[in-house]
């Protein structure tokens, strides 16, 4: 297959383009005070909220975008995006149909119906959340799960507690941002004791152009419970960037486990770069007690840029982060993404498991940071990173950071890059297996150590997803 | 073979009109630039105040140094720069004043500047600029010693061998007073050229930075044979561009002493097919030690059927101990097969265990242990000089047997 057949393969459609026509209510495009205090009595939010938001404005405004990363875009316009857009409700309980058709249409299980599916869904469409299914059946257990805005009537005190605490609001330049104008998100929390009885997910949808994406999630698993969290995110194809910089904070207390998994499918852009969403993210967990567990799975194969390292801290003695990554580039896509372990606790341990695919003209960068600090003794890191090329003209990169303060600590690093081998191809095709469905399967082994962590659902989908993007991508 | 062939003192550049035109060109550039800071990826882990503090500022300082014997086989001594004593046969050393022009002239071609802060500074404020070539095979390698103990001192050495022949470089180097290196080589490897360069730091106790920028031809081979260790602040450096079908081995040690932080950094780019790389580096670090090693291959588009690997592995061997590792790799061809390791760890207690079971005192179980981990990196070091130096400088740090 020659390189013109295989770009056009490569060049798949985006299924989730389409724009919904819905009426709007939004602020003009800028950024000031009157913004942020626009969107906190919008949200009628306590004053330590609104507060809280205008520190971070000001942080913000003295601090400057980062620039080190190894991906290459125009300036943003912060003054030229629209900070806050919400489908106009009807009344206060009746949601407008065509919403639920565009959620059906993505194929997110908006209906309670869908029960079988065993997900509760809170779905986020530009800057808020239009409906949660099952919390009626997430209350019988205590599991509170709801739009980040009704926490802060609900449950202020918790809110007030743990947002912020694992990414402070100066934490970073688009964190801060996030903070000052952050407009809704999910909120979970598990009690003591408590293995939420189902998958909780949420769905991101940006629809109004011009609009940037500020959601804030925050999880706090009590002590000795769990919960599976599920997240997926699409946009329209629009000729303009998009901007989605979102803040996600998890707290595993005592015992707890959670796992976090991502399929990331925002609109990439078009082959020759224009639009694209700029996924910029800080994602962050505290394994705060001891033997604490956070996971994060995450499959990447949308946004024109991704930038992002779910990281974990891990506090508590004994407490275990994982990271599982798969991340997929073509056309003109960017990626740099990876993660931060950060060993503070005794006897902590870490996995990384990063699979970075390239192809067409994209760039695909892991970077992730290794930190063992003085008081880790016993801990254990094992990183794993390969990468693999398809096409002469893309980029495949590793930056590893691995830092060691304590002699009784263990990092193991590996990494590998290479291409889909001639041989590999031959052996498939010799027994029958067209070219594509070849590459498929040679991808889909390259990736089975991440799909395996998905849930079920997830994995399915996330497999589908890979296979479209691959087809005829080798010849 | 050991008489002293020449003794020469040249001082920095020559007063030429197209030297002066170029150097006023750096020195316009440099005073621009300032000192790295820990957001320069290359910098991150660099104690570099080291290098800065008032009783090593001064250039051109004068310093009295030790008698010593002299050294055997072919040998240079360099002291705060110039050299002192010349005793080679089989190279050709001359000072900048002393080249012809067509000869200054490819050489500031060949010097780029980049926008290095230590970097421009060595090539503005040379103390000694000295020509060696090599244009017919010897197996006898030079080495050259160099001595500081002053101020700043700024040796720039270049070093052509000529396409086809074979010689081998050890540097050594020694201080004697408060004082900051700032010295670069710049190795040119012509055709099917090859070279085996030793590095070699031990004793050195004040601050020194040491660049080796190589450019290797077509078919060429450098073999780099490293020891570092440092009481004071050390950084040694590396920047290679690899020729089509070169081949580079680099090997190194990194033995930390306490209050000692020692830092690598290594740049390799591969713009030309078929090269291969093959880095091992591999660091012991005691108590309040500091050990850094950043290494970074780069495949150009042109650079297909690259072959590179880097391997990077430390011992921490006790409390306060504290090592950073960045390997990494940046990629743009396709056709290529690179990978690179690291490990940051410590003695394995099952092998401590097992050895000490059969009546082995601990502090002999652990020097075993050493022994076997830094071997992969001593096989390699194929010049005696070096391996010599090593092996009687490798010598268990005190806590080890803690």
């Amino acid at each position: 297959m020659s390189t013109a057949e295989l770009d056009a393969a490569l060049s798949q459609a985006y299924e989730a383009g389409f724009v919904t026509d819905i009426e709007t209510e939004t602020l003009p495009p800028g950024l000031d005070e009157k913004v942020i205090e626009y969107i906190s009595a919008k949200k009628n939010e306590p004053d330590f909220l609104r507060q809280w938001r205008l520190d971070a404005f000001r942080r913000w405004q003295t601090m400057r975008e980062p620039r080190w990363a190894h991906v290459h875009y125009e300036p943003i316009d912060y003054q030229g995006l629209i900070y806050y857009a919400a489908p106009k409700r009807r009344s206060e309980t009746e949601i407008d149909p065509k919403l639920l058709e565009t959620y059906e249409k993505l194929g997110v299980p908006v209906h309670e119906r869908a029960a079988l599916a065993g997900v509760a869904v809170d779905a986020v469409f530009d800057s808020v959340s239009v409906l949660t299914t099952f919390k009626d059946k997430l209350a019988e257990a205590g599991v509170i799960f709801c739009p980040i805005s009704e926490a802060v009537q609900k449950y202020p005190e918790l809110v007030q507690k743990y947002l912020g605490s694992v990414v402070p609001p100066g934490d970073n330049f688009f964190a801060a941002l996030n903070s000052a104008v952050f407009s809704d998100g999910s909120f979970v929390y598990v009690p003591k004791g408590v293995r939420c009885p189902l998958e909780l997910s949420t769905y991101f949808r940006i629809n109004t152009a011009r609009t940037g994406q500020f959601e804030r999630t925050l999880i706090i698993a009590d002590e000795g419970s769990y919960v599976s969290y599920l997240e997926g995110c699409t946009a329209p194809m629009r000729d303009e960037h998009q901007l989605h910089a979102a803040v996600v904070e998890l707290i595993a207390l005592e015992g707890a486990e959670i796992r976090y998994s991502t399929v990331q499918n925002w609109y990439p852009g078009d082959e020759e770069g224009r639009g694209g969403v700029y996924n910029f993210v800080t994602k962050r967990g505290l394994c705060a007690g001891r033997g604490a567990k956070i996971s994060w799975t995450q499959v990447e194969t949308g946004s024109a840029i991704t930038w992002k390292y779910p990281s974990v801290i891990l506090k508590g003695d004994d407490s275990v982060g994982e990271f599982y990554s798969v991340a997929l580039t073509r056309g003109r896509q960017q990626a740099d993404t990876g993660t931060k372990m950060i060993h503070l606790g005794r006897n902590t341990r870490s996995t990384i498991v990063s699979k970075g695919i390239a192809a067409g003209h994209s760039q695909n960068a892991y970077r992730g940071l290794v930190r063992i600090n003085p008081g880790a003794s016993g801990a254990r890191n094992y990183t794993q990173c390969d990468s693999l090329l398809i096409g002469p003209h893309c980029g495949a990169h590793t930056f590893p950071y691995i830092e060691s303060r304590n002699p009784r600590a263990i990092v193991e690093h590996e990494a590998s890059t290479s291409r889909v081998s001639e041989e590999q191809l031959f052996y498939c095709r010799q027994r029958g297996i067209d070219p594509e469905r070849a590459v498929a399967l040679i991808v889909g082994g390259f990736c089975k150590d991440v799909f395996q962590k998905l849930p079920l659902e997830f994995a399915v989908e996330a497999g589908k997803l890979l296979e479209v993007s691959l087809e005829g991508s080798v010849g | 073979m050991n008489t002293a062939l020449a003794v020469c003192h040249p001082c920095g550049w020559a007063e030429d009109a197209a030297t002066r035109a170029w150097h006023e060109r750096l020195a316009e550039r440099f005073a621009t630039l300032t000192p790295p800071t820990r957001k320069n990826e290359f910098w991150r882990y660099s104690r570099l105040s080291a290098c800065f503090a008032p009783e090593r500022a001064g250039r051109g300082l004068d310093c009295s140094f030790p008698e010593v014997e002299p050294l055997a086989g072919e040998w240079i001594r360099l002291d705060q720069g110039p050299p002192v004593a010349v005793h080679t046969r089989a190279w050709r050393l001359r000072s900048w004043s002393e080249l012809d022009e067509a000869t200054r002239a490819r050489w500031r071609e060949r010097l780029e500047p980049g926008e290095d802060y230590f970097a421009v500074r060595n090539l503005v404020e040379a103390d000694a600029v000295l020509l060696l070539e090599l244009e017919q095979t010897t197996d006898a390698p030079l080495q050259i010693q160099y001595r500081h103990g002053a101020g700043w001192v700024q040796p720039l050495l270049l070093v052509e061998v000529a396409a086809g022949t074979r010689g081998a470089l050890v540097e050594t180097f020694s201080s004697f007073g408060p004082s900051t290196q700032n010295g670069a080589v710049h190795l040119w490897l012509g055709e099917g050229a090859e070279l085996t360069h030793g590095v070699f730091t031990a004793d050195e106790e004040q601050a020194l930075l040491h660049r080796v920028r190589a450019r290797l031809g077509a078919r060429a081979r450098l073999d780099v044979q490293a020891f570092a260790a440092a009481r004071g602040y050390q950084r040694l450096e590396w920047d290679v561009a690899m020729g089509e079908s070169a081949t580079l081995r680099l090997s190194g040690i990194t033995q930390g002493e306490p209050e000692g932080s020692t830092d690598v950094a290594l740049r390799i780019r591969h713009a030309a097919p078929g090269a291969t790389t093959d880095v091992r580096w591999r660091g012991l670090v005691p108590a309040a030690a500091h050990s850094a090693v950043i290494g970074r291959i780069l495949i150009e588009p042109t650079g297909q059927r690259t072959d590179a690997a880097m391997r990077l592995d430390h011992l921490l061997l006790a409390d306060g101990a504290a090592a950073d590792v960045k390997p990494e790799l940046e990629i743009y061809a396709d056709d290529v097969a690179c990978g690179h390791g690291a490990t940051l760890g410590r003695l394995d207690d099952e092998a401590l265990f097992y050895l000490r079971s059969r009546g082995i005192p601990e502090v002999e179980a652990r020097r075993l242990l050493i022994d076997a981990f830094l071997a992969p990196v001593l096989q390699r070091f194929t010049l005696a000089e070096v391996l010599r130096h090593v092996q009687s400088r490798l010598s268990l740090p005190d806590d080890a047997a803690a």
